[in-house]
């Protein structure tokens, strides 16, 4: 199942648009085993819409989860370390993954 | 009440008329830009929201003009005029003739409830007309206008809010001021960190990543630091300024100062300085994720 982030939002801009995107992907989860998130189309993501669309995945599915699950595609090096910067960073938080923490620090 | 207003907007001379403001108590304020000089985009911003922080208070501003302003293109209220200064503060231009410039996009006030998207838009259109870059997407700057109106948004509590942008062709970048009187960012910083030294140094605190105030528990506290890194590989560069604290970080440089003037910056100004010489037309390349 592919999810076209630009059909779902108009703008990357703020919380409650990640929180629109994070509804539709945890249909999507629901029903199949994985998704594909696509950022074509799309022209700036903030971190606050990582933070809705994102990070409560790691209270719904786990960090695990979320990297075998969710397959971000059309995407770029500023919205891919966003993503992984704070979905690492909640993880170690709630006192998980420590080993990919150093791995993604190192890189 | 009469007050000129310095001949130039920065600096010591501005912060001093930025104070001054607060202890207006006359109702009618004619201002005098007969005196004005010189003006860049943090003048601009910083005056702009004088203006709005007393008509919000009540008083009725009114602008005095009597010189020959128009004759010369450079003059710096004619300048004001094009950029649509009086238009958005007074209702009108000066003179209708004057006519808006491709190397600004004028003045903007910001909402402090919402994310101004449809001047995002515009800015970011107006530079790739400006730069001849139909195709690119410019990615880093939209991003670090939004991550700024973000935190105007979730911390500032601010009464007021301007922005604006302007592209120095000649010296190849563009310089958007983006100001706010609220509490300021050492305010907020201190209420989480108590017992931050400086101004300076609670500034600097903020832009550290995952540091954020507690006023809005969905910012992760990495808006700043999004945008120091963006400009990072821009070459480009990040000043902001609030309370008795400044920070600047570019290229080899991040400098922390504080009581610089002894005198408070009402509020918060940013100033993200972007290079145009490091930008090319290619769009970036898009890739996946890779864990």
């Amino acid at each position: 199942m592919v999810i076209r982030v630009a059909e779902i939002v108009e703008r990357c801009y703020t919380y409650e648009d990640g929180l629109q995107l994070l509804k539709i992907m945890d249909e999507g989860l629901e029903s199949n085993n994985q998704i594909q998130v696509s950022f074509k189309g799309v022209t700036a993501v903030s971190s606050s819409f990582i933070n809705g669309a994102f990070v409560p995945l790691l209270d719904k599915i786990g960090f695990d989860a979320i990297r075998e699950r969710i397959q971000v595609m059309d995407s770029n090096k500023i919205i891919n370390n966003l993503i992984k910067s704070r979905i690492i960073n909640e993880s170690n938080r709630r006192g998980g993954n420590e080993a990919a923490s150093r791995e993604i620090y190192a890189t | 009440m009469h007050i000129s207003l310095p001949s130039q907007l920065s600096g010591l001379p501005l912060l001093a008329f930025l104070n001054s403001i607060y202890r207006i108590t006359a109702y009618r304020i004619e201002l005098n830009f007969d005196s004005l000089r010189f003006i860049r985009p943090e003048g601009v911003v910083s005056l702009s929201n004088a203006i709005l922080y007393l008509q919000k208070s009540g008083k009725e501003v009114v602008p005095y003009i009597k010189r020959e302003f128009l004759l010369s293109k450079w003059d710096p209220v004619r300048y004001l005029d094009d950029c649509l200064f009086f238009e958005k503060l007074f209702g009108s231009k000066l003179n209708s003739a004057s006519l808006s410039r491709s190397t600004t996009n004028g003045l903007e006030i910001l909402s402090t409830k919402a994310i101004p998207q449809s001047y995002i838009i515009r800015t970011v259109n107006w530079l790739k007309y400006s730069l001849g870059f139909k195709t690119k997407s410019f990615f880093a700057l939209e991003t670090s206008l939004v991550e700024v109106f973000n935190n105007i948004i979730d911390h500032s509590s601010a009464i007021v809010g301007s922005s604006f942008a302007q592209h120095y062709p000649n010296e190849k970048r563009i310089i958007l001021a983006i100001s706010d009187f609220g509490v300021g960012i050492p305010t907020r910083i201190r209420e989480r960190y108590p017992g931050m030294d400086s101004d300076g140094v609670a500034i600097e605190k903020a832009t550290q990543p995952f540091v954020s105030s507690k006023s809005k528990l969905n910012n992760s506290g990495v808006g700043l630091s999004t945008i120091i890194d963006l400009l990072n590989a821009n070459g480009g560069k990040l000043i902001i300024e609030s309370k008795f604290g400044k920070l600047t970080v570019g290229p080899n440089e991040r400098r922390i100062e504080s009581n610089v003037y002894n005198k408070p910056y009402p509020g918060t100004l940013i100033h993200i300085i972007f290079r145009t010489d490091t930008l090319d037309e290619e769009e970036e390349t898009r890739e996946e994720l890779e864990w």
